[in-house]
């Protein structure tokens, strides 16, 4: 309680500052009043006894300063005095404050923009239940040189799969496809359709905002036909009209009836058929979703009509490794008992690599690329703030020798340099809005998730967090460096001298290694850049 | 005189506080000048106390909320500013003086066991 109080009347006196040294003044000049009349009352003169009663009291200025100290909010205090300095500094060499803004702009905005992209292609998981038992299934077959390759799911193997596997909880199976719509008689529109087994939106755990989910009588043969739709899909095709559930859609000349709309938050994952064939797929944005009424030869082939996606959701408790091993053995007997021509094993992988595979190193890599940039940007700024601090030793052994102490000479270099990097970072910030655009541009159009992509929260602490860390990394030397300096020698010798000592060089020379080391490593990093997005 | 000269008393942490606390309370209200001579006259200038130090304490004790300045008047007629204890700060100093109390009576144990004299 006190201390909340004290707290409150700190940040009041920090507010009303002139109203709290007028009062301070006010006071220690009645009292050395009232020791005045005393001394007069002893015997003294006027002036013995104005003096004494100044001996008496002590350092006027000393009392006033710890009557602040204990008033104020210190750090407060002292940030606001560094961030004055700092100022008054920058402004001195608005040159060098430009050229550090823009610089750290561009580094910061880089790093910002490709981040955003590995976070959300990378990092951010999806909103499915437990999306790390999600796995994405697939037929192996066995080639030349004992390799296998993955292959899209045959219906009748994976409903055997289904029914027969004890180490995976449930499994949905689905293919996607264009379909032509026309919302009421208009002229129609093609748009991205999933058709589902009825159990998808169950599988992965995801409820519709609007209307219902499908059941398993929606698959039944002759049933009415019903769709459900995404966010996506709900606003653009029907204006987010909220009465669009139980209204009817045309879909290639089929009237079907609306159920639901989807959550906004879910889109659906973009899996590729089969990771190492490329298939030419339309409308990948899925906007609708069907339930799969399966046909007679889905029910009938067993060779043929791999034609299908599939995903499986592992039961709790069992490895991926261990599904793997179960699947594939059961449809190793059951190919050979079947008398199939070509032995057929099972591939898994997660849902969350499985989305991201193929492009997950490359975006590390330009990730890499864009973090050597900023680290080169943050050794020339280093190298320059080095520069300043020896032309302010003289400043510096001045402020030592008034008794500033180690810790505020530090502090105040240091300020400079974060002050410059959150300028710099804001900048940044901004930049990479422009930048996440271009790199949308500049990326194959295959990487998946690529719609989701945007400057948000996470990315923009990520900026802050970055200025930060790049403030340390160019500030923490040239500031350290002002602890080295010696308030005598510096104020004797003149100021180019000491620019050539030893340690200067051997500084410099450091930094120049790490900035020759850092181009070598931008300049690898980005021949292998380019040639993972060329092939 | 210097505050290290010898037989002069150093202040405790916190001890200051506590003595201008208890002098508000048994003199009523005071101005700084004569909290520091009151302080002076009662530790027979064995606890010397710099008038500076006395500042901060006061503007701690006021941010509390324990003590109150109001601008005043002296039988001389000059400007001073009073002192006067709140009600909160008697509850304080209440509690402060049994702290006191506690601590002072475990070191004096603690001094006897240590040098039975």
């Amino acid at each position: 309680m006190k201390y909340l109080r004290r707290f409150l009347s700190k940040w009041m006196s920090q507010l009303r500052k002139d109203h709290a040294e007028a009062e301070l003044i006010r006071e220690i000049n009645a009292h050395l009043a009232l020791m005045e009349e005393d001394f007069l009352g002893r015997g003294m003169s006027t002036d013995e006894a104005r003096l004494a009663a100044r001996r008496a009291y002590g350092g006027v200025e000393q009392a006033k300063q710890l009557h602040r100290d204990e008033r104020s909010i210190l750090w407060l205090e002292r940030l606001s005095r560094d961030i004055r300095f700092a100022l008054r500094q920058l402004r001195k060499s608005p040159g060098f404050a430009l050229t550090a803004v823009l610089t750290l702009a561009l580094g910061i905005g880089a790093v910002t923009s490709v981040f955003s992209v590995v976070n959300t292609v990378l990092l951010k998981p999806f909103v499915f239940r437990d999306p790390d038992r999600l796995v994405v299934m697939r037929e192996a077959v066995g080639e030349a040189r004992g390799e296998r390759t993955a292959i899209p799911v045959n219906y009748r193997h994976f409903l055997r799969l289904k029914s027969t596997a004890t180490t995976i909880e449930d499994a949905a199976i689905f293919a996607q496809l264009g379909v032509s719509v026309s919302p009421n008689g208009d002229h129609p529109e093609l748009v991205g359709a999933v058709v589902a087994s009825p159990n998808l939106f169950h599988l992965l755990g995801v409820q519709p905002t609007l209307g219902r989910s499908f059941v398993e009588a929606d698959a039944d043969k002759g049933a009415a036909e019903v769709v459900l739709r995404s966010y996506a899909g709900w606003q653009t095709l029907f204006g987010a009209d909220p009465k669009a559930v139980g209204q009817k859609l045309r879909i290639g000349g089929d009237p079907v009836t609306i159920i639901g709309v989807m959550p906004p938050e879910m889109r659906f994952p973009q899996i590729a058929l089969a990771q190492k064939i490329a298939f030419q797929e339309t409308a990948r944005n899925a906007m609708l979703f069907e339930p799969l009424v399966p046909s007679a030869r889905d029910l009938t082939a067993d060779m043929g009509n791999f034609n299908y996606k599939a995903i499986a959701r592992i039961k709790p408790g069992v490895t991926l490794a261990q599904a793997i091993a179960e699947l594939d053995a059961l449809q190793n007997s059951y190919t050979i008992s079947a008398h199939l021509p070509f032995p057929f094993g099972i591939a898994l992988t997660p849902l969350t690599k499985d989305v991201a595979s193929g492009v997950s190193g490359a975006l590390w890599l330009l990730f890499a690329a864009v973090g050597a940039v900023l680290l080169i940007a943050c050794v020339n700024l280093a190298n320059l703030q080095m520069v300043r601090a020896v032309n302010a030793e003289r400043e510096t052994a001045v402020r030592a020798a008034l008794g500033a102490s180690k810790n505020q000479l530090v502090w105040s270099r240091l300020t400079e340099s974060m002050l410059l990097a959150l300028v710099g970072g804001a900048a940044g910030a901004g930049l990479a809005y422009a930048g996440v655009r271009l790199l949308l541009a500049l990326v194959p159009p295959d990487v998946p998730r690529l719609d989701e992509v945007r400057v948000n929260t996470p990315v923009l602490l990520f900026a802050a967090g970055i200025s930060v860390v790049a403030a340390i990394a160019f500030g923490i030397l040239p500031a350290l460096k002002s602890l080295r300096v010696h308030p005598q020698a510096a104020l004797q010798a003149n100021s180019t001298r000491t620019a050539n000592t030893q340690q200067g060089h051997r500084t410099r020379n450091a930094m120049v290694a790490t900035q020759v080391a850092c181009t070598v490593v931008l300049l690898i990093v980005t021949s292998v850049v380019v040639r993972s997005f060329q092939i | 005189m210097s505050s290290e000269e010898k037989g002069s008393v150093q202040l405790l942490q916190g001890t200051l506080d506590l003595i201008v606390l208890r002098t508000l309370a048994s003199m009523g209200a005071q101005h700084a000048y004569q909290i520091a001579t009151r302080l002076q006259q009662v530790s027979e200038r064995l606890l010397n106390l710099n008038q500076e130090t006395l500042y901060p304490a006061l503007v701690r004790l006021e941010q509390y909320g324990w003590i109150k300045g109001i601008w005043g008047r002296t039988e001389s007629n000059r400007e001073a500013k009073y002192y006067s204890i709140t009600k909160a700060g008697e509850k304080a100093l209440n509690q402060e003086v049994l702290r006191w109390r506690a601590m002072a009576g475990l070191v004096e144990r603690l001094l006897i066991e240590d040098f039975p004299s």
